[in-house]
Order: structure tokens, then sequence, then C-alpha cells
């Protein structure tokens, strides 16, 4: 039924996007470990190169199409961002707007700078400053590009003629494929004639020298292209191998087949109607292309999959639920501010908006990975965006304040406005590492924990208001009562979570890695979470901490959580290698301190009026 | 309180079926694609109809029933001489195998030459045939072959079973046994 209804959508929503191109962006292609649509290949690679999804009014898909059939046209096309200043100045680029050079423009520049760049490849990465590193990736990407473009230099029309004596049957276009056939009788002949006149041209007939010639730009052509592998459209095409391939590849490892020969035909009709501007039969050629590629597919993947993810790259539920999960805060803090109704269902009709995109979200990203969606730091945030604003549903159901909306509302917020930053390669729904590659844990251990932290940040979220209307001396007896029981209950919940989650982590440990407990950062983090929470609660059962030192606390479960979810991946130590990520300290240390003066702040005030009061 | 405690433990439950449902229904999908590689996955060879070298013509079909061993090759290409005697070997003393050598040489002459150098009684053996296709238009256009030699192994039941790339010692016991098993697909 989901499936129905997620295909549904995508026969809706996907031709809006897709019009120009018909079925190219469905068309599979394995890239980084995992198939997927060339939608979400042009997109990766496009924002990887300039930083957006689309460029001169090209999308992702149109710019992909026009980079492999058009490649003169890409050479000179702008896609390159270089936004470092002394990168630009290493390079003696011009000013150009958006920072955007073409490949014509840095080509030149970084063979000239091809010394630096190799003495920097040797030193450790860690030594390197940012706009060293910025230099290296312009390199890589540099070549990526290149590699893209020559992807279908098989098959693209050539603007060659080949000499008659050669006999190749006359025909309105050539292709490389074609050159092949001719291409031994034509290295004979070469032969024969340096033989005869050794390599002096000047003595050379006509019909010599131009032999010559096209024998010298198809060796060119083959040399060009012959280590190209990243366009691997080609499924594994013989029993014992599960290798997807280029099509270079596919013709230089002698993996073709009939199938494979059909196939590559459709795209030689797609390049040529590409070149004649001929849409309908490009469109035509395409639909082929993607129903023959089905038939190809491993057989537990399916076209569906596909289509889904080209919806999920078109319709962004998640920029959708963050815009909405804004408007709910904004809905609420104007109900706060002149409590009429209207801006109270407003802000709950936003959060549940929202919540049903997000859900979407992880629905779609579960049908396209076939796994939970729980598998990265990056898919962790967006349970965790969809967990908060769930719980805080709850808890207005029960207390009607309009406060756990705009709590649940907020995390959510931040939560999905961080996690683009936090999706640590350009493709956001990553291979899984091998010990991750179980259902049964990724279900069980990791819902739980990310659950876990769900519950946490609710409930430090909901002591941060507490303490902030506290402070405001907005906190009437009832509101009052209303409040303390709900982080009290949020932070048994959490603790419930958190402990039943680090140990089945454990035993899930046992399972992989020999040993229960190997005081790991992460095995730290998670339980510095369960000490934080089993002492506030026993503090506040005994007696030992006061009313407001335990909300306080209570609030300061965020900054645990985060030191536990991303602080202890910048070690970069540890067996949990697949969560590491860079580049977050500052931003990490930042909060921490806004949190711990916004708190003791908050604090101390209270502590101050009640002291005045007293 | 009791409902409350009812629906927890009624979603407890539920959690815990979708997670072995989940975990049941990965596991013998790898099992399923494994086995299916071995038998089903394999992809009927087209009916080509080929034209040997005395002009005769003659299909892919005529031989189900047979083991074919469907050999690219050409006269200029060192390691298809090497193995093209093997696999006449093979086709000559095994009545179950067609040894089926297209060569994509541009002249007859040189094939005929070349095969002069073979044994008469093999080359003219019922069992093996030689065919000639300057155009390649079996060999590049229908089977995507562009390096040489390239044999594809074809089933009796007409299924297309393994690609070898390359000179291989088709005389080998392991090639023998290999052989053997897939007379019987």
């Amino acid at each position: 039924m989901i499936l129905r209804i997620l295909l549904l959508l995508a026969f809706i929503i996907a031709p809006l996007n897709t019009a120009l191109a018909g079925d190219f962006g469905s068309v599979p292609v394995l890239h980084d470990g995992r198939i997927k649509p060339l939608d979400s290949f042009a997109r990766i690679h496009l924002k990887m190169f300039s930083g957006r999804e689309s460029i001169e009014g090209l999308s992702a898909q149109d710019w992909l199409m026009d980079t492999l059939f058009n490649p003169p046209e890409s050479f000179e096309r702008r896609v390159f961002k270089v936004g470092d200043p002394d990168v630009r100045e290493i390079l003696k680029l011009p000013k150009q707007k958006g920072h955007l050079y073409s490949l014509a423009e840095i080509g030149p520049p970084l063979d000239a700078a091809r010394p630096i760049i190799e003495t920097l490849l040797e030193r450790d990465e860690k030594t390197l400053s940012r706009a060293q590193e910025a230099l290296i990736d312009l390199q890589v990407h540099r070549v990526i590009y290149s590699d893209i473009m020559r992807s279908l230099s098989l098959i693209v029309p050539l603007s060659i003629d080949p000499p008659q004596s050669l006999g190749l049957p006359e025909q309105d276009i050539y292709t490389a494929l074609d050159f092949q056939r001719i291409a031994k009788a034509g290295e004979d002949k070469l032969k024969s004639v340096i033989r005869k006149k050794g390599d002096t041209i000047d003595t050379y007939t006509e019909d010599e020298l131009e032999l010559a010639q096209f024998m010298m730009r198809i060796s060119v052509l083959r040399d060009a292209s012959a280590s190209n592998v990243i366009f691997r459209i080609i499924p594994p095409q013989w029993t014992g191998t599960e290798e997807w391939l280029s099509p270079v590849a596919m013709v230089n490892n002698g993996q073709g087949s009939p199938q494979s020969a059909e196939y590559l035909e459709l795209w030689k009709q797609a390049a040529i109607a590409y070149s004649m501007g001929d849409r309908a039969a490009l469109n035509a050629a395409f639909e082929k292309i993607y129903d023959s590629a089905l038939t190809m597919l491993p057989g537990h993947y399916s076209g569906a999959q596909l289509k889904a993810e080209v919806l999920y790259n078109t319709f962004h539920p998640y920029h959708i639920a963050l815009a909405l999960f804004g408007l709910a805060v904004l809905m609420c803090a104007f109900y706060a501010a002149n409590p009429i109704y209207l801006f109270y269902y407003a802000g709950v009709a936003a959060l549940v908006t929202a919540l049903g995109f997000s859900g979407l979200g992880l629905a779609l990203r579960m049908f396209i990975l076939d796994r939970p969606p729980v598998g990265t730091l990056y898919e962790s945030i967006l349970f965790v965006s969809f967990i908060v604003p769930l719980l805080s549903l709850v808890a207005e159901r029960i207390y009607k304040n309009a406060l756990s909306v705009f709590a649940g509302a907020l995390a959510a917020f931040i939560l999905i406005a961080i996690s683009g930053g936090l999706a640590i390669t350009p493709d956001d729904k990553q291979v899984l590492v091998a010990v991750l590659d179980t259902n049964f844990w990724l279900a069980t251990h990791v819902l739980i924990i990310t659950g876990g932290y769900g519950l946490c940040l609710i409930t430090s979220v909901g002591a941060h208001l507490h303490l902030g209307l506290a402070a405001l001396n907005r906190n009437p007896k009832p509101l009052h009562k209303n409040m303390t029981q709900a982080v009290y209950l949020g932070a048994l919940l959490s603790l419930l979570f958190m402990s039943v989650g680090t140990i089945l982590g454990g035993v899930w440990a046992d399972q992989s890695w020999g040993r229960f407990w190997g005081w790991d950062p992460k095995e730290n983090g998670a339980l510095l979470i369960v000490l934080w929470l089993a002492w506030i609660i026993h503090g506040k059962i005994s007696g030992h901490l006061k009313n407001w030192a335990v909300t306080s606390l209570y609030a300061l479960l965020g900054v645990v959580v985060s030191l536990s979810w991303f602080g202890v991946n910048l070690l970069s130590i540890g067996l949990h290698s697949y969560g590491f990520i860079d580049g977050i300290a500052y931003g990490l240390l930042t909060f921490i301190i806004v949190e711990t003066l916004f708190i003791g702040g908050c604090y101390a005030l209270i502590r101050k009026r009640e002291g005045a009061c007293a | 309180m009791r409902i409350n405690i009812i629906i927890i433990a009624l979603c407890v439950v539920l959690g815990f079926l979708a997670t072995f449902a989940l975990d049941y229904q990965q596991r013998p999908r790898s099992a399923r694609v494994a086995e299916n590689s071995a038998t089903d996955n394999y992809k009927s060879a087209p009916d080509i109809t080929f034209t040997a070298i005395d002009g005769k013509s003659f299909k892919l079909s005529d031989y189900k029933g047979k083991l074919v061993l469907l050999n690219f090759w050409a006269t200029w290409c060192a390691p298809c001489k090497v193995e093209f005697p093997q696999m006449l070997e093979l086709a000559v003393n095994d009545k179950d195998i067609i040894f089926l050598a297209v060569s994509v040489d541009e002249n007859s002459e040189d094939i005929a030459r070349f095969l002069k150098s073979q044994k008469r009684t093999h080359v003219k053996h019922a069992d093996v045939k030689i065919a000639h296709d300057p155009e390649k238009e079996i060999a590049q256009d229908t089977f995507q072959v562009l390096k040489y030699p390239e044999t594809v192994i074809i089933s009796p039941s007409g299924k297309m079973t393994d690609k070898v790339v390359g000179a291989l010692d088709w005389l080998s016991p392991q090639m023998k046994e290999r052989l053997e098993k897939l007379k019987a697909l």
C-alpha cells in the first residue's frame, strides 16, 4: 500500500522536474557502492563542483546530460566554484561572478600548479591549511569532471570521418565504437606505410597522411578514456561478477554481452538524438534505456526504489518540514505574546504537517535504502527530528499550553537545519559500513539510542523553557507544576531508553567485536548520559539537589547529549569510525558556552529573585 | 493505567515482531539470489545466423542440446592461435561439445592459411564450425567483443553460462570439470 502511494506520488511529481529529460533521471548507476538514479548522481556531482543543484538555468539532470553528450560545451561551462581567495591567487584566476570557472579556465593553471599539488599530496592531511585542502579538492574535482565528460566517449557522435581506404561503410554519424571495426586494418596499413616511408610525413601521399591523422585521433580518443570508470551504468553481465561497469571498462575488460550491446546501442541512439536536438527521440530512447536497465537490475533492487529516490530529490521533504517547523515556532511565539486560539491551532497544524513530511522523508529513505533510517550520524539527526516533535505532540495532548509544540518544533527546526552540515559525504544516502549492515541491530540498539537522544533533547528543551519562563517571572504555579512533572517524566523515559540502548549496544559489540565493553569514546558517551540522568534523578529523589538546580541540570542534558552524539566523533579514535566528522569543534564549543551562559544566567536570576522574596 | 500498560506492551511486541520480520526478510533474500544465480540468472543466447568459411549459413539453434564454445578469434591474434588447437581437440573428442570459432579476420585467405596448419581431420570434424565475421556484426555488434580471444560458453539449453576473456588452457582438469557441469544445464 505504502509503495503504491509512493509510486503514485512519484508519478505525479517526478514529471514536474524531469520534463526535459524524461526517464534519464531514473536510469540506474552504481556510484559510491550504491545503486542510485542518475538524478542523484547528477545532483551529487554538480553540488560537489559548484555547491549548487542547478547551473546556468540547467537542472542537475540537464547539466549531466549535456556534460555526457556535449563535452565541448561542457569544457567551457563554468561549474567549478573556487571559493578560497588564496586558491584563486595561486591559480591566478580573474574575478568571476560567483567564483565559478570552467574546466578550460582552471585546467592550465592547475597543470602549472602540479608540482605544488604533488608536494601537498605527500604531506599529512592534518598539516594542510584550508587553502591547500581546497587546491587538492579542486584538482580532484577536475579529474572527476573530465572523467564524466568522457564517460560516453565510445558512443557520442564524432566529427571525424574515416579514410575511405579503410572500407568502413558510409554513415551519417560515426562513433568511436564504429572506428573499432577498422582499428586493426588501419593499424596494419599505417605500419606498412611506416615500414615503406619511415615516420617522415613529408613523403606521405595525401591518403597516407589522412590515414596517419585518423589513426592518431582515434588513439588519442582511446587513451583519453582508457581509465574511465566513474559512470558505472552497466549492471553485471555475467554470473559470478557483481561489478557494475562503465562502457569503456566493460569493453576493456571483455565483459560485454548481447544485452549490454543492445543497452549501449540505446545510449548511442540517445546521444544521436541529443546531438540532433530531437527531444522526442531522446525521451523515447531514455524510456527504452530505463526499461532495459530494469531487466538487468539485481534481483533485490526495483525500479520503484529508483523512482522513489528521484521523488525524494525533487520533493525535498525535509526542506518543507523545516519551513513548517519554523512556522510552528512562530505561531506558538505569537500565541504566547497574544493568546488568540487561531495562532495556537495554526502552530499545532504546522507541527502536525511538518511531522507528516518528516515521516514521509523517513519512509522514503527506508524504502530507498531498504533498512532502518539510522545508519549514519546524519540519519540519526533526521530520525531524532521526527521523534522529538512526535513526543512534543503527546505532551501537548496532556498539557495543552503550546509550550510542548514550541519546544518540539524548535528542537526539530534546529536539528534539521544543522543536519545538512553533518552529512559527511556528498551523498546523504550512504552505504553502511559492514558492522552496521544488520537490520536487527539497527532496528533495536540504534533506534532505541537515537530515540533516547530525542527524549533527552525534548527534556532539555522543556527544562530550558521552564528556566526561561521562571527567569522572566512568567511561571504561574499550575504551569510550574506541569512543567516540572513533564520534564521529570521526560528524564525518566530518557534514562530508560538510554540504559536499554547502551546495554543492547554492548550485546551487539560482543557479537561484532568480541567484547561487551571496551571504553570506546562512543560507549563512554552513552554511559555519560546514563550517569548524568541517574545522578540528577537520584539527587532529586534523595533531596540533595533542589528544585531549580535539578531543572538546570536537565537543561544541561542537551550539552551532555551533544558531546556524546557529536563530540566524541571529533576524537577520530575508537571502533565507531563510521561517525567521524571534522569541522564542528567550534560550533560545539560555541553551543556549550551559550548553553552554560543561558542556563547559568537563568539559574542565577531565579535564585536571586527567590532570595529577595524570602 | 492498565490500558496504558497494555498499549506500551503491545507497542514493544509489535516492535520486536517488525524487527524480526525485517531481519527475516533480508536473510532468505540473499540466499535466494545466490540460488538463482546458479540456474535462472543465465541469459539465453540470441539465435544468430553465421556464415561458414565455405559460404554456407547455419544457426546457433542448430546445436541446441550440445555445449557450444563460441570462440571469437583472429589469425593475427597470437593467444587465439595458442588455444585454437585445444578447443579443436575438445570438440573432436567429446561428442557433446561444439567448437564454433568466429573469425573476425578481414580476409578469408588468412583463415584458410591458418586452418591448413591445423589437423585436417579436426578442422573438418562435424562438431567444429568455423564462421567468418569480417564486418564484426556478430563479434562487436551482437556480443560486444572487441578484444580477442573471447569465448562464450552456451549450455545445451541455449543459456550463456560463462564468458572466458583471453586464452585459457582448455584441456586442464579444472576446465574439463567445469564443462562437464555445464553440460547438465
